[in-house]
């Protein structure tokens, strides 16, 4: 498919077409009308100058160099001002992002290999849109009108301290969706203040705020380390408290009852048990089912009559507190 | 009623109510140190654009106040934004951004506030492959580093919210 489309165009002005579609494309991902990812015609030249030139490690740094020269000094390069259309600067910071940077690598490594706008028509649909885009209905070129800000435009280029603002309106879900988006993103969402905040904000819809709040104090108080269930979270007294979060979260079977829980759902009426539990027997030896002694014979469905905190133990994966029906000396019993 | 002046990064003037600019705790603060002034305070870090829809907000606000609600409990919750606000909102991401560092240098709370959480709700509900469209990030994980990840959420993985 790129060997057809590549016999149509002469290569250099596809791989420009290039270079100017991905500039104008974090355009359009932005829904902006006055953006600044834009390129002038001889600074793409440039820049594919160098990108053909080369391996791609130089030319990158020397097409970074371009943009970094073009976005501080307008008249000295790139053109800005001559010809009979002028051209809007290349961003600097647009260059200084690792990610864009990256991406154009991609860009140049395919480049004898589209897999990108195959279609002549939609090429030439889209040149014409970021012509439209560039240049006003006079051919002026649309000029952002506050460059200070440029670098600062986008969610990522926000300072961390609003970014935590805004994600500390979002839940754990979110929260750990945008850190599975990249690298930066994970690093933000580990914040060690958003987490705790997060468990002091849901601490009022659990169950068991007391206990939980007990944990918390316990881990504020970084000294003691009598918290037994948790100490694998303290390293070095720094408290992982996205750790302890999924923690109180985390599915745990009951040592009492044998149900699953989790611990911040878990409550001074969550365990039911009974104490004593009897097979009755009809008087022809049919078994009528197994009945709770210990709360006046109700059937063994019936909810436990001893409520009481869910308590993970370790060692007992599958406690089966329901004794087999039909013991021999229990049957005796009624008869 | 009286008026001062701002100007905003572009040099241009703004003549508004002393009260409207005062929700603006950096004015406020600005206003108290220098008295009573006729020259016009310089807003270096808010373009012009952005300084005529914040002094929108806080002139709607001032208008018509929010009534104070038991505070604290809902502070969070982000289905709360008022409908002036919300259609105040609608605009698009580089604007919103440059909103909330306005917000955020003018220290206007309530605006920071419903700017950051029209945010976090493009945020909310989506997949990190829906986020990364929206807000154009690029995925730089290894599927090794995926994997480390998707482990470190397990004991959470099927909780609800």
């Amino acid at each position: 498919m790129g060997q057809t489309l590549s016999k149509k165009k002469d290569p250099s002005s596809r791989r420009k077409q290039r270079i100017r579609t991905f500039f104008s494309s974090s355009n359009n991902n932005n829904n902006n009308n006055n953006n600044n990812y834009n390129v002038t015609v001889t600074e793409i030249n440039q820049i594919d100058n160098l990108i053909n030139g080369g391996d791609d490690g130089p030319s990158l740094v020397a097409a970074t160099e371009i943009g970094q020269s073009s976005c501080h000094d307008h008249n000295g390069s790139g053109g800005c001002q001559s010809g009979s259309r002028k051209a809007v600067t290349i961003t600097y910071k647009m260059f200084k992002n690792v990610d864009m940077v990256d991406s154009l690598c991609f860009e140049i490594n395919n480049n004898n290999n589209p897999t990108i706008n195959n279609n002549n028509d939609d090429q030439e649909e889209q040149q014409q849109q970021i012509e439209d885009y560039i240049y006003d209905n006079n051919d002026n070129v649309l000029l952002d009108h506050d460059n200070h800000h440029h670098h600062q435009m986008s969610f990522s280029g926000l300072s961390q301290e609003i970014q935590l603002l805004v994600l500390s309106f979002l839940g754990f879900r979110d929260i750990v969706s945008i850190q599975k988006t990249c690298k930066y993103w994970y690093n933000v969402g580990r914040d060690n203040t958003l987490w705790r905040e997060l468990i002091a904000r849901e601490i009022q819809w659990w169950a068991n705020k007391e206990s939980i709040q007990a944990i918390l104090n316990t881990h504020h108080s970084s000294s003691s380390s009598s918290s037994s269930s948790h100490k694998q979270q303290q390293t070095n007294n720094i408290i992982r408290w996205k750790r302890v979060y999924c923690d109180l979260w985390r599915w745990r079977q009951c040592a009492g009852c044998g149900k699953q829980y989790r611990q911040c759902r878990n409550s001074k009426k969550s365990c039911n048990v009974h104490s004593d539990i009897r097979d009755i027997v009809h008087s022809r030896g049919v078994p009528s089912g197994v009945y709770w002694i210990c709360c006046l014979s109700k059937p063994k469905d019936a909810a436990g009559c001893i409520t009481k905190l869910h308590k993970e133990l370790d060692e007992i994966n599958y406690p089966n507190i329901i004794i087999q029906p039909s013991s021999p000396t229990a049957s005796q019993s009624i008869k | 009623m009286s008026t001062i002046k701002l100007e905003s990064a572009d040099e241009k003037v703004f003549e508004v109510e002393r009260d409207i600019a005062c929700m603006a705790v950096t004015i406020k603060n600005m206003l108290e140190d220098i008295g009573e002034t006729d020259t016009a305070i310089p807003l270096p870090n808010v373009t012009s654009n952005i300084l005529e829809k914040v002094l929108e907000y806080c002139k709607h606000h001032k208008e018509h106040p929010t009534p104070q609600q038991d505070e604290k409990k809902d502070e969070k919750r982000l289905d709360d934004i008022p409908p002036w606000d919300r259609e105040f909102c609608k605009v698009d991401q580089p604007t919103l951004f440059e909103l909330i560092l306005a917000a955020n240098y003018l220290d206007i709370k309530p605006l920071l506030d419903v700017t950051c959480k029209t945010v976090a709700n493009m945020i909310r509900g989506k997949t990190p492959e829906e986020i990364r469209k929206i807000f154009n990030i690029k995925n730089d994980f290894t599927p090794e580093e995926e994997e480390q990840i998707r482990k470190e959420n397990e004991w959470c993985e099927d909780k609800g919210n």
